[in-house]
């Protein structure tokens, strides 16, 4: 035993460099899978924490007083057993925007929201910035720290809103985690006043909705209350609802993306890292052939040399585990610092005892198992041909009969450099497939980036439409009526298209086909949606008071396809709709359907739509419109660009998804970096007799280490030319599968042919100096050492 | 008057190994003509080999000069030693060392197309020297598919290839049976009748009978220097009996 484990540390001192190689690969390999594993097992924690300690509402409902009355529905709700508590706030929805340092910021709805002037119980704050208090004073107001962050808003800022009497401003007076709007997903923007505020601010327009917080004691009840509630108010609640999944999402969907991501590219590292021990174990024993022979003729049974073996590289993993999952803590507790900021905790307890065992055992077993099944052969050497032979005879009948003398106008290490290829076809083979992975990678990546940011470019592909101007009458719209809106956009020959349109919020899919009811966000549109440039990934847009396009989730929930019928609430009132269309749509977390303004009409004679999308002719400039629009009604007239809403949606998706996509481009060049580097050891290890051959006839060693580096050169450039295509193949098929939860199925990828192109001289220049760096030892080569051997 | 082709002045070779020195070769002065079929010989450690690859720019000297013809090859540098390899040396290895994944027809045309010779010409002289070896017909194999004494056969077609003016051979026939090393030998023998110089190290008494002068190296310096006849199959008996005579004399 002692005399193996002197062998094996033999074997590790003499292939030092290739041993660092395997460990880095193995230790890559176990951060990212250790690291995938916490993130999947612990990012839900920190929330779930921070929920307990700010004793947060697990479900928010917020309706007018004018449909309900709060006191009994808050009565309603404390009756349930597995209601913990209920807290319910006065709101004023607002879709004006704010005003910061002269910029409008937020184009999502503002939830005004009055702090009560008594210390509450639920639905606490976290402070991050500003003194604590129970609430803000007059004319003072705090804001969610996610919009504070992506603003850059301090402490002192003041902020702009429309108000009764004209734009008001406002002192930031504390920067707070608000459970429910503090993700950075969130599209709904929470401001916090002093109480009375609203009506000061607002008038007689404030004060008619209210905001409840409902906490449950046990969360796994929620849809059975929730069907309770719906029965107590007859069928349907007239109102909106974000449940404690939908927050959830807000706040870690990029995480469990990541999580998602590292877990299939951590896998793929794995079979690469076991490849490269495969190879490297071949290697070792074709060059150990001898010393074998010598082993065994003095008695070690070929177990022992098995061992020996399966020692080296077990032990190798055993040292590069650790070190992977050591480095796997700074990057989850990394990841994790950038949720717990976006929460406001400060630290957080998390234990990666089980993934850090679960990765140790199977990277073990991976290794160890491999290894042993490599080192087989070695135990089969026969200790009298190994020492007469001193070299195992290599297999080169097929690959090595490749004529390259069929390129013999290429100068002498090219033509070896191509024989290397067909010669040493398992290394080759190996090289190639890194090269086809990891160019489809960088391909998938840069053009993921790119679509990320173009993603406000094709907006019908995220449910939205291709208006380019948004009206909203004000507060103070005063006698600005739809007529007079609507006269003067179809009189403006600047104006090719002028449509009603709204987001309204008052409807719910009904309790059909076991699924409980749920919650959408209902794109309403008076006029033609096609010409507006609405699209569906199935069938089309509704054209009658009763068709509906509904979201993929809504689809994949309720079961339904086109020509089915599905029921919604629309003002209480149960409505069924032919489903004509199926859309992509990030709103309402993926939940939302699309219907004719007719449709609502039927229900409510009144109804107009509170929106208007303008869509102008070419050439037409958008900032001037906007700018005479604005200049002839003022603050009657809230109008703006909607690229910036579109942008404002796509926004956290484009950054979540750069962050992923670098931190993938990073670890696989780093793959590419460290596979070519120990082949290429390998091989000048393997060849090294051959290259002294080469010098003694007369090539110096650049033109060896050129043979080395056109024969990696020659596979990656094979590699690309098969990997750009697939990455550009597979790039949407992945970024559906990861969202997947946004009701996404076609990703609007927009390929850059540029930054495709660049693929090839980042593999190519990873290549090179992958291969320059370790063909040094060629150098070393002397025709006389090898005579001496 | 014979023509000097290699020529050195205090030659030495040490290596170094643990902290210890060890001289390999000795302040070793000799000239090697052109023409000539020189034998190097010595007991095991003597510097044979070592001096071998110092006169064929194989190895680098300690201290000393050599000069192959009229270049000083102990001051080249790597780019210009390995040019002066493939213009004017060729190599026959005792351990053949023939690059296993090139066919018989790549080993001994690639040093030609490395000369940057016309390779047209590179390919029909690798031709004319494989089937002056009797090798023509396995020209697309490779080399684990033919026997030893045919590999060496294609190391010395490959040593040929560029036309050298010195033909290097260390111990040819060292991992070869007695019928393979004849032919080896015949060939070499032939060869140098053409003019081809060569220099060859053996330790094999029949193949030192076939040179025109033995070298006795003992202790990294030369012991001895046998001039023979032209070797021819004629006066065999005899030139054997002064060859073994010169060698007992040496303690060989």
């Amino acid at each position: 035993m002692r005399s193996i484990a002197a062998i094996i540390l033999a074997n590790i001192r003499k292939r030092k460099t290739q041993s660092i190689l395997i460990a880095l690969t193995i230790a890559v390999a176990a951060l990212m899978f250790s690291s995938a594993l916490s993130l999947m097992s612990s990012v839900h924690k920190p929330l779930e924490s921070m929920y307990d300690k700010l004793n947060a509402s697990h479900t928010l409902i917020w309706f007018d007083t004018k449909n309900y009355n709060p006191a009994d529905i808050k009565k309603w709700w404390e009756s349930r057993s597995e209601i913990k508590g209920v807290q319910s706030f006065k709101l004023h929805e607002s879709n004006d925007g704010i005003i910061y340092k002269g910029e409008k910021l937020a184009n999502s709805t503002i939830f005004f929201t009055e702090r009560p002037g008594v210390q509450v119980t639920q639905d606490k704050l976290s402070f991050i910035e500003g003194k604590e208090a129970v609430s803000p004073e007059p004319g003072e107001i705090w804001i969610t720290s996610n919009f504070a962050f992506k603003h850059n808003i301090k402490i002192g800022d003041k902020l702009g809103f429309t108000a009764k009497d004209g734009k008001v401003q406002m002192k930031v007076s504390a920067i707070v985690v608000d459970p429910q709007f503090s993700g950075t997903f969130m599209d709904l923007v929470r401001i916090w006043t002093a109480p009375g505020e609203l009506d000061r601010l607002f008038g007689s327009n404030a004060g008619n909705e209210v905001i409840m917080g409902i906490r449950y004691s046990d969360y796994s009840k929620e849809p059975y209350s929730w069907k309770a509630f719906e029965n107590h108010l007859d069928g349907s609640f007239y109102g909106r609802k974000v449940d404690y999944e939908t927050i959830s999402l807000t706040y870690l969907t990029m995480y469990t993306i990541l999580g998602t991501i590292l877990i299939v590219f951590s896998i793929v590292l794995i079979i690469i890292a076991l490849f490269v021990i495969a190879l490297t174990i071949s290697s070792a024993v074709a060059s150990d052939y001898k010393i074998i022979g010598v082993f065994i003729s003095q008695g070690f049974t070929p177990k022992n040399i098995i061992s020996i073996f399966t020692g080296q590289y077990a032990l190798t993993a055993l040292i590069a585990v650790p070190v992977g999952i050591l480095g796997s803590w700074f990057t989850v507790r990394l990841v994790l610092d950038m949720l717990l900021r976006s929460i406001g905790f400060a630290n957080f307890d998390f234990s990666m005892t089980l993934p850090a065992i679960v990765t140790f055992l199977i990277i073990m077993a991976a290794v160890g198992s491999s290894a042993l099944i490599i080192a087989r052969k070695a135990g089969k050497i026969k200790p009298v041909e190994a020492i007469r032979e001193g070299s195992v005879s290599r297999k080169y009948s097929n690959g090595g009969k490749f004529n390259a003398l069929r390129f013999k106008t290429l100068n002498v290490p090219a033509i070896l450099g191509i024989k290397q290829i067909f010669s040493n076809r398992r290394q080759s083979a190996f090289i190639l497939i890194c090269a086809i992975t990891v160019s489809s990678i960088f391909t998938f990546a840069v053009n993921v980036q790119n679509s990320l940011v173009h993603l406000s470019e094709s907006p019908g592909y995220w449910g939205f439409d291709n208006r380019q101007v948004v009206m909203t009458p004000t507060e103070n719209a005063g006698n600005l009526t739809d007529q007079i809106i609507m006269n003067k956009l179809d009189r403006d020959n600047r104006v090719k298209q002028a449509t009603r349109v709204e987001i309204y919020d008052m409807t719910s899919v009904s309790e059909q086909v076991g699924k409980p009811s749920r919650n959408v966000i209902a794109m309403v549109y008076d006029g033609n949606m096609d010409a507006l440039g609405l699209e569906n990934i199935q069938g089309r847009n509704p054209k009658t008071e009763n068709e509906i396009s509904i979201s993929l989730n809504l689809s994949k929930e309720y079961k339904k396809t086109i020509g089915d019928t599905i029921e919604v609430y629309i003002a209480k009132k149960k409505v069924s709709f032919v489903i004509t269309g199926i859309m992509q749509s990030i709103m309402g977390a993926g939940y939302s359907i699309r219907i004719e303004a007719s449709a609502i009409k039927k229900i409510l004679p009144e109804y107009l739509p509170n929106q208007y999308a303008v869509v102008l002719k070419k050439g037409e400039d958008v900032n001037s419109f906007i700018k005479s629009y604005q200049n002839e009604y003022g603050l009657k007239l809230d109008v703006k660009s909607y690229e910036d809403n579109v942008k404002d949606m796509t926004n956290p998706i484009a950054i979540g998804g750069n962050s992923i996509v670098v931190i993938l481009c990073i670890i696989f060049t780093l793959v590419m970096f460290l596979v070519i580097f120990n082949m290429t050891l390998m091989n000048v290890h393997w060849e090294k007799r051959n290259f002294g051959t080469y010098k003694a006839f007369g090539m110096t060693s650049s033109q060896i280490r050129l043979s080395l580096m056109l024969r990696t050169v020659i596979i990656t450039v094979a590699g690309v030319i098969i990997g750009i295509p697939l990455g550009l193949y597979m790039a949407p098929g992945i970024m559906r599968m990861i969202l997947d939860s946004f009701s996404i199925a076609k990703f609007p990828m927009e390929i850059t042919l540029l930054g495709t192109a660049a693929v090839i001289p980042v593999c190519l220049l990873i290549t090179l100096i992958s291969t320059w760096i370790p063909s040094g030892r060629v150098l070393d080569i002397s025709p006389r050492n090898l005579i001496v051997e | 008057m014979k023509k000097t082709v290699i020529k050195t002045k205090d030659l030495c070779k040490t290596y170094v190994s643990d902290g210890e020195q060890f001289h390999a070769i000795r302040n070793l002065s000799l000239e090697i003509y052109e023409g000539d079929f020189t034998v190097i010989m010595g007991s095991s450690g003597s510097g044979k080999s070592t001096l071998l690859y110092l006169l064929s720019g194989l190895d680098n000297v300690t201290t000393g000069d050599v000069w192959f013809s009229d270049i000083k090859i102990d001051s080249l540098k790597e780019k210009e030693i390995a040019n002066f390899r493939r213009m004017n040396i060729g190599f026959i290895f005792q351990a053949i060392n023939l690059v296993p994944n090139l066919t018989i027809f790549e080993n001994i045309t690639i040093p030609g197309y490395l000369a940057n010779k016309n390779k047209k010409l590179v390919d029909q002289k690798a031709y004319e020297l494989l089937k002056m070896f009797e090798l023509h017909e396995l020209s697309g194999r490779l080399p684990s598919q033919v026997s030893g004494g045919q590999q060496q056969r294609v190391a010395i077609a490959r040593g040929l290839i560029n036309s050298p003016q010195v033909l290097f051979a260390d111990e040819p026939t060292g991992s070869l049976n007695s019928a393979q090393g004849r032919n080896v030998l015949d060939i070499l023998t032939n060869i140098n009748e053409g003019g081809q110089t060569v220099v060859m190290v053996t330790h094999d008494f029949k193949a030192a009978c076939r040179a025109d002068r033995i070298l006795f190296i003992r202790d990294g310096k030369i012991d001895g220097d046998l001039e023979l006849e032209k070797f021819t199959t004629d006066n065999l008996e005899q030139r054997e009996e002064k060859v073994f005579a010169y060698l007992t004399e040496k303690g060989w």
